[in-house]
């Protein structure tokens, strides 16, 4: 008797039976990206090459750059950006994100130049405050005529997105696992994203089905 | 009137044999204390209450559960960094498992492992690795493979009396809080 009472409580309570919220995470995907595979194409006939994962650590990405004789360095700074480690607070008494604090204690690779970077989506989860000291910092640590590879979200600033693990399946084949959620600070139209990179050499767009832009830079 | 009923007194039941209760330890703040695996036997095991400071080196496996500082040597065994493990020092042997924390740089002759659990800051070489999702990793990591010829011209083990383990160190058993 309690079980039914029960049941048409929830049945006439606001919201109807079901007034529970849906999940929102998103399911594991495969994609194919063109970005992917033009950042694999610079690479190809060379070895021995110094590349940089921002992504979470994966036996997948080590594995593809070893197998073609490159040496792989990870850093994932995802943990560090959802942290509180990195926040100073301004005059007003609002918080702000502090890069300089930040790229003290990451990206900091101070006799070390990469052939490649892989972004992923990274530079979405900087504010406006962190975004050029980050990308300044990445000019200074690719090799000239190297290549970084990032993606930029193209929803509606404010709007969440999901944030994934990017795990190479092969040259142009990616496997997304959701790992979280953001929210979008501000949306970078193609013109926004050349202004970020001034500084370097040139700029290649992709933009695929899924809302994502990918964008590969030559320093 | 209050006469004691002795014929209907409980039968007397001696005490049974208590089992000793282990005094939990603290718990760190923010962290849950992992049940490390029991012990196998023929490995040296640095349980989770000990802080050693200096160079470790032995030829035998080890399995690290406490606190580790310096350099840790076991060319041609195997190290387990277990899930309480807190390792700060270069390590160099021939297979390492990591289920805790690890922050220095790393040579493992044939394979390194780092567990869901773990945790690596530094520099990795090893002719294999694994490393599952979810664990954290920070530095490069440089495959080597070992030459047929290298393999061949390894020279043989020396005899030794038995297992050892040296300890170049402070070594203090504390309790962590």
């Amino acid at each position: 008797m309690t079980l039914l009472h029960d049941s048409l409580r929830k049945l006439f309570r606001p919201g109807g039976a079901e007034s529970h919220v849906a999940a929102t995470v998103p399911a594991e995907a495969t994609r194919r990206s063109n970005g992917l595979r033009e950042f694999c194409r610079e690479l190809k006939g060379q070895d021995g090459l110094r590349i940089l994962d921002l992504g979470a650590a994966s036996q997948a990405n080590v594995g593809f750059f070893t197998e073609l004789g490159h040496k792989i360095y990870t850093e994932d700074v995802f943990p560090a950006l959802n942290g509180s480690g990195y926040r100073a607070r301004e005059e007003s008494g609002a918080w702000r994100f502090d890069s300089d604090a930040f790229l003290a204690e990451n990206l900091n690779y101070q006799m070390l130049l990469f052939d490649a970077v892989l972004c992923w989506d990274v530079l979405d989860q900087f504010d406006e405050a962190g975004l050029r000291p980050v990308v300044a910092r990445l000019h200074r640590i690719v090799k000239p005529g190297g290549v970084l590879l990032s993606f930029f979200h193209t929803a509606d600033p404010g709007a969440a997105v999901p944030v994934y693990r990017y795990r190479i399946q092969d040259a142009e084949t990616l496997e997304l696992i959701p790992r979280g959620q953001m929210t979008l600070r501000r949306p970078l139209n193609n013109r926004n994203i050349e202004n970020l990179f001034k500084e370097f050499h040139s700029l290649k767009f992709f933009l695929a089905r899924d809302n994502l832009r990918e964008v590969l830079v030559i320093r | 009137m209050w006469k004691t009923r002795k014929d209907e007194e409980p039968p007397y039941n001696p005490p049974k044999e208590v089992s000793p209760v282990a005094t939990p330890t603290e718990r760190r703040p923010f962290e849950q204390e992992r049940e490390a695996p029991a012990r196998t036997s023929g490995m040296a095991h640095i349980g989770k209450s000990v802080l050693i400071k200096g160079e470790l080196s032995g030829n035998e496996d080890l399995y690290i559960d406490g606190e580790v500082q310096g350099t840790v040597e076991l060319r041609d065994h195997n190290l387990t960094v277990g899930p309480n493990g807190r390792v700060q020092a270069n390590i160099n042997a021939r297979e390492i498992t990591v289920q805790g924390k690890v922050q220095g740089n790393v040579r493992a002759a044939d394979k390194i492992e780092i567990r869901k659990s773990g945790s690596v800051v530094g520099d990795i070489i090893t002719a294999r690795i694994t490393i599952e999702d979810g664990a954290y990793f920070k530095g490069s990591i440089d495959i080597q493979r070992p030459d047929a010829a290298k393999t061949e011209a390894r020279r043989p083990e020396t005899a030794a009396a038995g297992p050892s383990m040296a300890a170049t160190a402070t070594a203090t058993e504390r309790k962590l809080p």
